[in-house]
C-alpha cells in the first residue's frame, strides 16, 4: 500500500510503498471500495484497521476484524466545528491504538498545531477532541508492534515479466476523449448541496460558477447537481442569492 | 443557445448568454473549489471543442491523467519550461499540414497553453518571450494561484509580499513570510507588444467571456492571467473561493484590464476600493499579519502599493 504518513520505531530510510503495515488508518470509508486507493492492501490477518465511518450511513463494508470503527468526522465537527480537525481525531485514535498515553498525544497535538491555529481556544478544542477520542477508545486493545525489522520479512519482488514487446503492443492505446466523468469524485464530499426548487430563482449563478461543471440546467433553467461527480466544495450554496441550497452531511462519505 | 454559438464573436451582455455546453468535464483530480479551474472552464466554453491544450507541469496536469481526460479535444503535456515551445511545434505542424492540403482550414484548432504561475512567471518565461517575439498565433492561459501549488505550495515569483508559503515561512527573522513583491507579468508580456494581453477573474464571467471573444478576432499571441484563488494553498474553506475573487477586485489588489496592441484599458472599475485588509484577513497565508499581533508596517505597505497603482491609473 502507499502511505501518506509513516510512523515507525526504527529509522525510516525510504518512503512510499510498504509491505506490511502494523496499523492501517482509513480516514474515509469510501476509499475501502476504491480500487485506485486500496487502503487495505498488504494487511495481514491480524493487522488492526482504524476506520472512520459515518454513523448514519447504511453502507455495508466488509472489513475483517480486528477493526475499530467510529464516526470521527462527527466527533471533530462537534468538538471544534471544523472538518479539518478530523486529522486530530484520527491522530488521537491512532496514538491510543499505538499504546501512547494521552499526555504524549496532547503534547504532539500542541507542537503540531501551535503554529497553525489562530487562537488558544482552537488549540483547546482540538485537545478536548483528542480527550473525547481517548475516552471513546478506553477499552481498545493497543496494537502489538512487530519486533524490529526482521530480515525474514523481506520478500522477493513478485513481478510479472512483460518481456520486450514493440511499443504498439506493450503500451495500451486509449484514445477515448471526455471520459473523466467515469471517475466518480462524488465520494470526496463531506457535505451535499441539495436544491430546494421553491427558493430557486433560476439566476444561473450556481451553474456558471461550479468549477467542476457538476451542475447542469434543465429545460426550465433549474439547476441539477450530478452527485456522482460533485466534490462538495459548496460554492453553489455559499453564492446562491436566495439560499436555495440546503447543506446536508453526506451519508456516503 | 449562447450568443457566441449563434453569432460568433459578438460581445455578450449577461451571464445567461454563457454557453451551456461544457468543454471541461467533471471527474478530474483537481481540488474542490479550485478558482483556476473555474476560470478555465468559462474560457474553454469560448475556445470550443476545436482546441489543443499544451500543458506545462503543474496543478492542471491533473486534469488529464491517462487514461482519463475531461476534454473532447487534445492535450499535450510538456515540462515546466517548455509549454510555449510545445505550442510553437503544434502550431507549425498544423500550418504545414494545412499548407500541404492534409488538413482543411475547418479542421484547424486553437493552440492554447495552460500553465500555472510557477511555470509562467519563472521557468517558462523565456520560451514564452521567444514565442511572443516570433508572433506565434497561440493562446496562453495562466492560472495564477501565486505559488507552486501542486508540489506543496512553495513560493513562486507570483507569490505576493506578505504571504506565507512552505518555502517562505514566518520566522522571527522574517515576520512577513514572502519578502519580495510579485512580478508584474502583465507588463512583462505587454512590453513584447503582443496583440492581446488580459487579466480575468471567474467572479466576472461576462468580462472573462468577452475578453476571450475579443481575442478570437486577433491573430498572434493572446495572453491571459486568471486570478485563481486556491483553498489548498491560501488556506481557506473551498466554498469561499468566489469571496476572495470578489474581494481581490473590490480592494483593487487584482486589476481587471486588457491591452490591445499595447494600449491598456481597465474593464472593471469599482467606484471605491475597499481596504486591502478585507481581502487578506481570513486567508490562512496572511494570518501572521494579524495574529498574534498586527503587523502594521506590512499591512500599510500592501495598502500603499495598491493605492499607488490606482493613482497611476487615474492620471
Amino acid at each position: 500500500m502507499a502511505a501518506f504518513t509513516r510512523i515507525a520505531r526504527e529509522a525510516i530510510l525510504e518512503r512510499g510503498a510498504m509491505e506490511h503495515p502494523a496499523l492501517v488508518v482509513v480516514a474515509d470509508e469510501t476509499l475501502v471500495d476504491e480500487p485506485a486507493s486500496a487502503p487495505l492492501a498488504g494487511r495481514r490477518d491480524d493487522t488492526p484497521v482504524l476506520l472512520n465511518v459515518n454513523a448514519q450511513s447504511a453502507r455495508q463494508l466488509s472489513v475483517p476484524e480486528p477493526v475499530f470503527r467510529a464516526d470521527f468526522t462527527a466527533m471533530a465537527i462537534a468538538a471544534t466545528g471544523r472538518l479539518s480537525s478530523l486529522s486530530t481525531a484520527l491522530a488521537a485514535a491512532a496514538s491510543r491504538l499505538s499504546g501512547l498515553d494521552e499526555e504524549h498525544c496532547r503534547a504532539g497535538i500542541d507542537a503540531e498545531l501551535a503554529g497553525e491555529l489562530a487562537s488558544r481556544d482552537e488549540l483547546e478544542s482540538n485537545l478536548a477532541l483528542a480527550h473525547d477520542v481517548y475516552t471513546l477508545a478506553s477499552d481498545w486493545t493497543a496494537v502489538a508492534w512487530p519486533d524490529d525489522a526482521d530480515e525474514s520479512d523481506v520478500v522477493e519482488a513478485d513481478l510479472v515479466d512483460l518481456g520486450l514487446e514493440p511499443p504498439c503492443r506493450a503500451a495500451p492505446s486509449i484514445y477515448a476523449s471526455a471520459n473523466s466523468p467515469a471517475r466518480h469524485t462524488g465520494n470526496w464530499r463531506q457535505y451535499r448541496p441539495v436544491l430546494e426548487p421553491d427558493k430557486c430563482n433560476r439566476c444561473w449563478l450556481c451553474f456558471v460558477w461550479c468549477p467542476e461543471a457538476a451542475i447542469t440546467l434543465d429545460e426550465n433553467e433549474f439547476p441539477t447537481v450530478d452527485y456522482d461527480v460533485c466534490k462538495g466544495c459548496l460554492l453553489c450554496a455559499h453564492e446562491c442569492p436566495t439560499d436555495a441550497f440546503r447543506v446536508e452531511r453526506e451519508l456516503g462519505a | 443557445m449562447s450568443a457566441y454559438e449563434s453569432s460568433e464573436l459578438e460581445a455578450i451582455k449577461n451571464l445567461k448568454q454563457i454557453a451551456r455546453e461544457e468543454q471541461i468535464l467533471p471527474g478530474t483530480a483537481i481540488c474542490g473549489g479550485c478558482g483556476g479551474l473555474e476560470a478555465l472552464r468559462l474560457a474553454a466554453k469560448v475556445l470550443g471543442e476545436k482546441t489543443v491544450f499544451v500543458n506545462a507541469a503543474g496543478c492542471f496536469t491533473l486534469l488529464a491523467v491517462f487514461p482519463y481526460t475531461p476534454l473532447k479535444g487534445s492535450w499535450l503535456y510538456t515540462n515546466m519550461a517548455s509549454a510555449s515551445a510545445g505550442a510553437q511545434g503544434v502550431r507549425d505542424a498544423l500550418d504545414v499540414l494545412i499548407e500541404k492540403g492534409k488538413l482543411t482550414r475547418d479542421e484547424d484548432v486553437n493552440v492554447v497553453v495552460v500553465a500555472g504561475d510557477g511555470s509562467t512567471y519563472d521557468m517558462g518565461l523565456s520560451s514564452t518571450s521567444a514565442a511572443i517575439f516570433r508572433e506565434l498565433d497561440f493562446w496562453y492561459f495562466c492560472y495564477d494561484n501565486e505559488s507552486y501549488g501542486n508540489t506543496g505550495v512553495q513560493m513562486s515569483s507570483a507569490t505576493p509580499y506578505g504571504a506565507r508559503t512552505s518555502t517562505s515561512a514566518v520566522t522571527p527573522a522574517s515576520r512577513e513570510g514572502t519578502e519580495h513583491g510579485k512580478k508584474n507579468l502583465f507588463e512583462i508580456w505587454r512590453a513584447h507588444r503582443p496583440p492581446y494581453v488580459a487579466t480575468v477573474s471567474a467572479r466576472y464571467p461576462v468580462d472573462l467571456t468577452n475578453k476571450f471573444l475579443k481575442a478570437k478576432t486577433l491573430k498572434g499571441p493572446k495572453l491571459f492571467i486568471a486570478h485563481a484563488p486556491c483553498p489548498t494553498g491560501w488556506l481557506y474553506d473551498p466554498e469561499q473561493t468566489l469571496s476572495y475573487s470578489r474581494l481581490a477586485v473590490d480592494t483593487g489588489i487584482f486589476a481587471l484590464k486588457e491591452a490591445v496592441n499595447g494600449d491598456v484599458t481597465h474593464t472593471v472599475l469599482p467606484k471605491r476600493h475597499r481596504p486591502v485588509e478585507e481581502y487578506l484577513a481570513g486567508q490562512g497565508r496572511y494570518r501572521h499579519l494579524f495574529e498574534p499581533e498586527r503587523n502594521e508596517r506590512a499591512l500599510a505597505l500592501i495598502q500603499e502599493q495598491v493605492d499607488r497603482y490606482w493613482e497611476a491609473v487615474s492620471q
